[in-house]
């Protein structure tokens, strides 16, 4: 039973799980029933005009990204999973940094370095969406590649030493990593598809586009729905196929760890840690440029501060919860096609443009709320949470799918909620904290909702960015994006130490 | 099955499981209560698979199994979850959670604090109980695998290998323990390559390519 | 392990209700809404905070969504508003709302010495401190008599692909467009969209990517605002603007309104004020928002722009935000968006 594939009624109905996600769901879809119920959706039935162009646009843009970072995320994955890096604590956050950055600033980083230049054209339009996606989501492909190859039992991994060279292991690696990293680039897929900055920066034209035109500025909600419905047509093939459970034993694991028999290659560390150290080095370079203390000194600082802090003290537990109601959804929800249904009602806000559930909310939810309530973070956070959960379910799959299946048979032999609250939970938590992180680091630099229903008087660090960015304020922005990708990048190193404790030590 | 084979214990009759693209069965056999009943066979005839179908752990495709005159699964239905059918497992790979001591396994499968002392001087685990896996030897990681099994004094024990990895000086322990589980009155199913003796014998064969067979 | 998984979602929860509720106080308080960015609103609300003694809350835009991200908020909020003051850096979809019954009148003392082209008669929205529409250039590329000084000589041959233009549905471009429709009629309108698609101008997210541009060198042209070009020679590129000195330039003055039904009006009402004052219009003036006063006796520093010197596109701004619809119905036909 050491490979106990198949297990029989391990994906059966869990009520509470089941409950979770309507309640979940119901968040998002009563307000938009609320919303669609006014009747207010004046407009033809029509497809709107250039259509099949802008989605196949779309899916080129989201596709090549994915398919780039599938690429090169996946390569530099084996590499560090066959070579040994140096300093382990710093190098995850190092080498997530481009992921970490909020997108607007890998844009405009990528753009001015690259525009003007013979390059021009690698950054404009299809290429530069996709180039710029690539670089910013191959980390994310990486980090769960690096992880999976982490996780190879000790003795296939002694196996594979012994009998190879480095170069071959890596080979062999790579094949191993396959089918993880071809589900991450999925998830990146995902990802892509409703992005606005991106496409907004390189000058073309996306559904995400279309829908934010049609809802807020001009045009019609009836047209921005049937973008919308384009959209979820586009995603519906691959979003059972992203919230399928992987396989057991064959997920990654916690964060760090490296292997001990791993050999050292600088050239492999140099390869592989130039790239991400590069935009860190040129920001650091530009936020200690003294000339830019001119237009904002130490109030601008001291603000930014507060906010970071403030968004920290919001966005810390938000992904931590996050994480767990995903992983609680993950292991109890069943594969039945009411639960298919549940969890690709839940995928929606991900693939839909991040706008959509906040004006979904401003109009169908706030309304209803106190309002004390309605003018706090509550209705922001609701929302964010809405547009990730299903990214927390997919991880809480992959932290539960690290779990060795001899143990989880073992396990199985206890009442289900102490199988969940004992073995489960404390065996994936390396795993639930690690994508708390991730959760973590796609909150704070999330604009897209945020712009739409932030709070009256609430400084939020990414909409702010942009602000700065705008302004050609560059120093104060490298700053800020430097803060920004320091703060995500320690939370994302103490939820991996705390993550190794737990694994360790209850 | 009929109503009066219920004292036989575990009761399986014509038995398909499929474990990813692997079929075994059918199976047929009989476990008494109180006694140990020795599963042979050779590699890949599908013992490790029917042990973990009898605890519900894979699916079964077609065939039944009763246990005490209750049934627990009927073609592809459960009818009784693993939970809820007093079962101690040894599976093949240990499945030790290793973020618990050997004595918290115990406690949470639901052995006594008083019987968990008791099995482990048997099973030669006295010192190592405060201990977790990581820093147990294979041999004693598999005792300890045991001790987890039997703490909660199962109806019914099913054990894979579970002499494997010792010595035979401990495996002649481990093989008295587990004769004493079935004469309090426990049906033991044990895997294994060797005969055990007293043992009563089902010996599972390939047929046609694919793994079958079980004998009264 | 499970206290502690226990104590971490207990403590979880506490942080989330900490971060989510954290922050209130008794203080007077007034929201605003607004499009005017924060690095120039900011100093200004902050005094009126000093001064008063009321909190501002504030929420603002962000480039890709230019004002209609807030106009859009207003709208749905109208069953129960959040915000008491909307200040839009841009006058027709101000107007616009105002005609949908989202404001209510306001007629502010500190408006005197505005003109009658620049405000609503009867209060619901008032405008102060103008930006105008112009051509950014690289100064060493082109210059002199090769710039264009009507619009429609971007229709020549010489700057085919070399025109960079903003999104027309987003911000102060769809307000120059409807500007257009509204002052040449839809024949010629028609016409001009039709030379620029021809012409292979570059449609950008927003009028800063515009001026980006320019200053990489892929454009000659940029359509854009004066502040952005401003902000970018302040930080020390190389670029310049041309006001269109044969045909005039569309003039879009910052618009303050008081909203419908606001939750805290007479805290608005003393913003409203504050914001009117000749004061801030100078403020904006000397800031590298570079605005221009509409009323004439405010001083305008060095480098600055006074309306005697820009020339004014004769446009009535009711007109043009009643066009607006219209000239991105048609923008988005011809264009391809």
């Amino acid at each position: 039973m050491s490979a106990m594939k198949g297990e029989a009624g391990s994906r059966s109905e869990d009520p509470f799980a089941s409950l979770l996600a309507v309640i979940v769901a119901g968040l998002l879809f009563i307000p938009a029933l609320i919303w669609l119920g006014r009747g207010e959706s004046a407009g033809e039935l029509a497809p709107p005009a250039g259509m099949i162009e802008v989605l196949l646009r779309t899916v080129l843009v989201a596709g090549g990204g994915a398919l780039g970072a599938w690429i090169l995320g996946g390569c530099i994955g084996v590499l560090l999973a066959a070579y040994r890096a140096p300093f382990p604590l710093i190098r995850d956050p190092l080498l997530l940094s481009p992921f970490l950055l909020p997108s607007v600033v890998v844009t405009t980083a990528v753009q001015s370095w690259l525009a003007g230049g013979p390059l021009t054209p690698l950054i404009r339009g299809v290429p530069g969406a996709v180039l710029i996606s690539t670089l910013q989501m191959a980390p994310l492909v990486m980090w769960i590649v690096t992880r999976s190859l982490r996780a190879l039992p000790e003795e296939e991994r002694l196996a594979l030493r012994s009998s190879l060279s480095p170069a071959a292991v890596a080979r062999q690696l790579g094949r191993r990593a396959l089918p993880i990293s071809a589900r991450a680039a999925v998830l990146v897929f995902l990802l892509l598809v409703p992005r606005l900055e991106v496409p907004a920066y390189t000058g073309i034209e996306t559904v995400g586009r279309r829908v934010l035109v049609a809802f807020t500025a001009d045009g019609s909600d009836l047209e921005g729905w049937i973008w919308c419905v384009a959209l979820l047509l586009l995603a519906a093939p691959l979003l059972p196929l992203a919230i399928r459970a992987i396989p057991s034993g064959r997920a990654p694991q916690a964060m760090g760890g490296t292997d001990p028999a791993a050999p050292r290659s600088l050239l492999a560390t140099a390869l592989v840690l130039l790239p991400a150290a590069l935009p860190l080095v040129g920001l650091a370079g530009l936020a200690v440029d003294a000339t830019g203390d001119g237009i904002a000194g130490g109030a601008e600082a001291r603000r930014w501060s507060i906010a970071l802090l403030r968004d920290l003290l919001r966005l810390a537990p938000l992904s931590i919860l996050l994480s767990l109601i995903g992983w609680r959804i993950a292991v109890g929800i069943g594969d039945g096609v009411r639960a298919r249904l549940l969890l690709a009602l839940l995928a929606m806000p991900l693939v839909l443009p991040g706008c959509l559930p906040a004006l979904i909310w401003i109009e169908g939810a706030l309304p209803h709320l106190p309002r004390g309530l309605a003018e706090t973070t509550l209705p922001l956070s609701t929302v964010q949470g809405l547009r990730f959960v299903a990214v927390a379910i997919l991880l809480g799959r992959i932290a539960d799918g690290s779990i060795p299946s001899a143990e989880r048979a073992a396990a199985r032999l206890l009442p289900p909620s102490v199988a969940r609250r004992r073995i489960r939970l404390p065996r994936a938590l390396p795993g639930v904290l690690a994508g708390a992180g991730l959760i973590f680091a796609l909150l704070l630099g999330e604009v897209e909702s945020a712009a739409q229903i932030a709070p009256p008087g609430r400084l939020l660090p990414a909409v702010e960015l942009h602000q700065l960015l705008h302004y050609r304020y560059d120093v104060q922005a490298a700053r800020l994006s430097l803060a920004i990708a320091l703060v995500a990048g320690a939370w994302l190193l103490l939820l991996g130490a705390l993550g190794e404790r737990g694994g360790r030590r209850p | 099955m009929t109503e009066g084979a219920s004292a036989a214990g575990l009761e399986v009759e014509r038995l398909r499981v499929t474990r990813g693209g692997f079929r075994a069965g059918p199976f047929t056999f009989r476990a008494e209560r109180g006694r140990v009943t020795s599963i042979t066979g050779p590699n890949g005839c599908g013992k490790s698979t029917l042990l973990g179908s009898i605890a519900g752990l894979l699916p079964a495709v077609d065939g039944g199994v009763r246990f005490a005159g209750e049934g627990w699964s009927e073609k592809e239905r459960t009818l009784v979850p693993p939970h809820q059918r007093s079962i101690g497992l040894l599976p093949q790979g240990l499945g030790l959670w290793p973020h618990l001591s050997v004595r918290e396994q115990a406690r949470l499968v639901g052995g006594g604090a008083e019987a968990i002392v008791e099995m482990a001087e048997a099973l030669d685990l006295s010192g190592l109980l405060d201990r977790r896996p990581a820093s147990l030897s294979g041999g004693e990681a598999q005792r300890a695998a045991l001790l987890r099994a039997v703490a909660p004094r199962p109806a019914l024990l099913l054990l894979d290998e579970p002499t494997g990895q010792q010595f035979p000086g401990t495996a002649a322990r481990v093989r008295e323990v587990i004769e004493g589980i079935a004469a309090t009155g426990s049906t033991v199913l044990v895997v294994t390559h060797r005969a055990w003796p007293g043992a009563s014998p089902v010996e599972l064969f390939r047929r046609g390519g694919e793994p079958s067979g079980g004998a009264d | 392990m499970t206290t502690t998984i226990r104590v971490a979602v207990a403590l979880a929860l506490l942080g989330l209700l900490i971060g989510i509720l954290g922050g209130g106080g008794d203080r007077p308080v007034v929201v605003v809404y607004t499009s005017l960015d924060p690095v120039f609103s900011r100093s200004i609300l902050s005094r009126f905070e000093e001064e008063t003694g009321i909190e501002v809350r504030e929420v603002f835009d962000t480039e890709a969504t230019k004002t209609t991200g807030l106009v859009e908020r207003i709208r749905r909020e109208r069953s129960r508003p959040l915000c008491d003051v909307f200040w839009s850096n841009e006058p027709l979809r101000t107007i616009r709302l105002a005609e949908e019954g989202c404001f209510e009148p306001y007629l502010s003392p500190a408006a005197t010495g505005i003109d009658g082209a620049h405000r609503d008669e009867a209060g619901l929205w008032t405008g102060f401190a103008a930006r105008a529409r112009v051509i950014a250039f690289d100064p060493e590329r082109i210059s002199g008599d090769a710039l264009p000084s009507t619009l429609e000589q971007l229709l020549e041959p010489r700057f085919r692909g070399q025109v960079a233009l903003a999104d027309p549905r987003f911000g102060t471009t769809g307000s120059h467009l409807a500007a257009l429709l509204s002052q040449w009629g839809e024949e010629r309108y028609r016409a001009f969209l039709s030379g620029l698609r021809e012409n292979e101008v570059q449609i950008v997210g927003g009028n800063s990517m515009s001026r980006d541009r320019v200053l990489s060198g892929e454009c000659l042209l940029g359509l854009t605002d004066t502040d952005d070009v401003e902000v970018s020679r302040r930080a020390g590129d190389r670029i310049s603007e041309t006001l269109l000195p044969e045909e005039g330039t569309l003039i879009l003055p910052n618009t303050v309104a008081l909203v419908a039904g606001a939750p805290h009006p007479r805290e608005a009402r003393l913003l409203i004020d504050h914001l009117l004052a000749p004061e801030r219009e100078e403020l904006l003036a000397a800031s590298s928002s570079r605005q221009i006063p509409l009323r004439p006796g405010v001083p305008v520093p060095p480098g600055g722009l006074s309306l005697a010197e820009v020339r004014s596109a004769p446009v009535s701004l009711e007109d043009a935000a009643a066009a607006l619809p219209d000239a991105l119905r048609i923008a988005r036909e011809i264009l391809g968006l």
